[in-house]
């Protein structure tokens, strides 16, 4: 009897994340009930739309601190979703201080502001916060899809990379030509981002942004309530799954010139790989990074490819032998949010950056 | 858990998915389908700025601001406020270095000034004393 009410319950409350979801009707409440975003964060430093937190309440370290920039296009608690779920909380038990970046919301006043100023002024500026805070003279960092990219940019500087003593790469893309359906969408005849942003005054709506990205993987679309309804009673599933919609349908506006430059300059232009963009007055190339890297690519991933990130290996610290490459085989998200791939990239990662601060790991790929 | 028929709804749904799914497949990665798209949105775009162009300038015939010009002002607010922490972070810095200069190279500019009147006291007193006489 009780075995027949709960399959008569389990539709209704599929109907209503169905509901939930397919409206976007998710409250605080929603974030709250499922427990996200775990680890506690206080706030360091704040400028315009953007903040500096540091995440957990013991800061005691033995290590570097780890600054992680995360992407513009999504909001940064992918990294921290869940309990069990959460890059942060994998880095905190490890012993790491750690500070997030938070880029808010952008307003229009910052239009003109693109990757040049996000790298060369503000996350410059957090990491002089966090050396002030710290005492420490070198941090890692850490970055996550665009936000690797920012990092990249930042290792390659020759003045900046003064401040870095490794750097960690979550799926970053690299080398935009070929890097998979966005790059083939950019290139086509008669995509002319100009005229695509000619009616948007200072940002580029999330909505706009965001409209094309379903089309990036359609089947796994369509396949996305099917999926919820055959593994509603695994255990988690369902939390997992909301957290992550609730995390895919926030999203982000986009500075006009941080928009213009990811299409035009990186994806049409190929700039940052060839290495004619400009950072703080100064043309950048990925080649030049020398410290250690850890890059984390993963194998299904629908927004880059993995050919955008294998463009790591040309840099001199892959000649040098300080380069850890590792493909996994996970999805964009799922590399650091599913079961049980996330273990082994939880693992990854706390072992780079609490190695010994001159052990050399050696160029690998698995 | 499903019942017979909503086992042949499930199986129905499972084609139609992947129907949709090779269909949708295709489509994105059809370069005509793009090409076409991409025109169509430029073109609505294109049309959306005119038709903002317009509005701007009926409010400038208003005498009122318009959307672009507080953006305007918006950014060169954004501008100051950069420039004004830019400042700020030299000038701390500025304190910073003078802190940490050693104090070797700042005790013989000082030290004399403090240790002067120290021998010039007792000769004011032996003058005193002098004058007394």
């Amino acid at each position: 009897m009780k075995e027949k009410q709960e399959t008569q319950e389990m539709p209704e409350a599929y109907r209503e994340m169905l509901s939930r979801s397919m409206l976007k009707r998710y409250t605080e409440a929603d974030r709250r009930r499922l427990g996200m975003e775990p680890t506690p964060k206080t706030q360091v430093y704040r400028q315009g739309c953007w903040t500096l937190y540091r995440c957990g309440t013991d800061f005691k370290s033995d290590y570097n601190p780890v600054l992680i920039i995360p992407s513009l296009i999504n909001r940064n608690y992918i990294l921290d979703l869940l309990p069990g779920h959460s890059l942060i909380e994998q880095m905190k038990l490890a012993g790491l201080d750690v500070f997030l970046i938070d880029w808010g919301d952008p307003d229009a006043g910052m239009g003109n502001y693109g990757f040049d100023h996000y790298v060369s002024k503000w996350v410059k500026r957090a990491i002089r916060q966090i050396k002030k805070i710290t005492g420490k003279d070198q941090i890692q960092l850490a970055g996550q899809c665009i936000g690797g990219m920012m990092a990249t940019m930042y290792a390659a500087h020759p003045e900046l990379k003064k401040d870095l003593s490794s750097l960690f790469l979550l799926t970053a893309p690299l080398n935009l030509s070929d890097s998979g359906l966005l790059a083939q969408w950019t290139a086509t005849e008669g995509f002319d981002v100009e005229k695509l942003t000619a009616a948007f005054q200072g940002l580029v709506p999330a909505r706009f942004f965001h409209a094309s990205f379903p089309l990036l993987d359609p089947k796994s679309q369509l396949a996305k309530y099917r999926k919820l309804l055959e593994n509603f009673e695994m255990p988690g599933f369902k939390e997992i799954w909301e957290a992550l919609d609730i995390w895919g349908s926030d999203n982000v506006d986009f500075t006009k010139q941080a928009y213009t430059e990811l299409i035009s300059t990186f994806y049409q232009d190929n700039a940052f790989y060839k290495g004619e963009y400009q950072v703080a007055g100064c043309k950048i190339s990925a080649k030049d990074i020398d410290i250690p890297v850890l890059s984390l690519v993963a194998r299904d991933d629908h927004v880059f490819n993995e050919k955008a990130a294998f463009a790591i290996h040309e840099c001199k610290a892959a000649k040098k032998g300080l380069l850890d490459y590792h493909v996994i085989p996970a999805g964009h998200v799922s590399l650091i949010a599913a079961h049980p791939v996330r273990i082994h990239t939880f693992t990854l990662v706390r072992e780079f950056l609490t190695r010994p601060e001159n052990s050399i790991t050696g160029a690998k790929k698995k | 858990m499903f019942t017979m028929g909503e086992d042949m709804m499930k199986q129905w749904a499972q084609n139609w998915e992947k129907l949709m799914g090779d269909h949708l497949e295709k489509l994105v990665h059809d370069e005509k389908f793009i090409s076409g798209m991409s025109k169509s949105i430029a073109a609505t775009m294109t049309g959306k700025a005119f038709y903002s162009k317009a509005l701007d300038e009926q409010m400038a015939a208003m005498n009122l601001p318009s959307r672009t010009e507080i953006i305007k002002i918006l950014q060169k607010l954004t501008d100051i406020e950069e420039r004004m922490i830019d400042l700020s972070e030299r000038f701390e810095d500025y304190v910073d270095a003078q802190q940490k200069k050693p104090a070797a190279q700042t005790a013989p500019k000082t030290a004399p000034v403090a240790e002067k009147p120290i021998p010039a006291a007792p000769a004011k007193e032996a003058k005193a004393k002098k004058q007394k006489k």
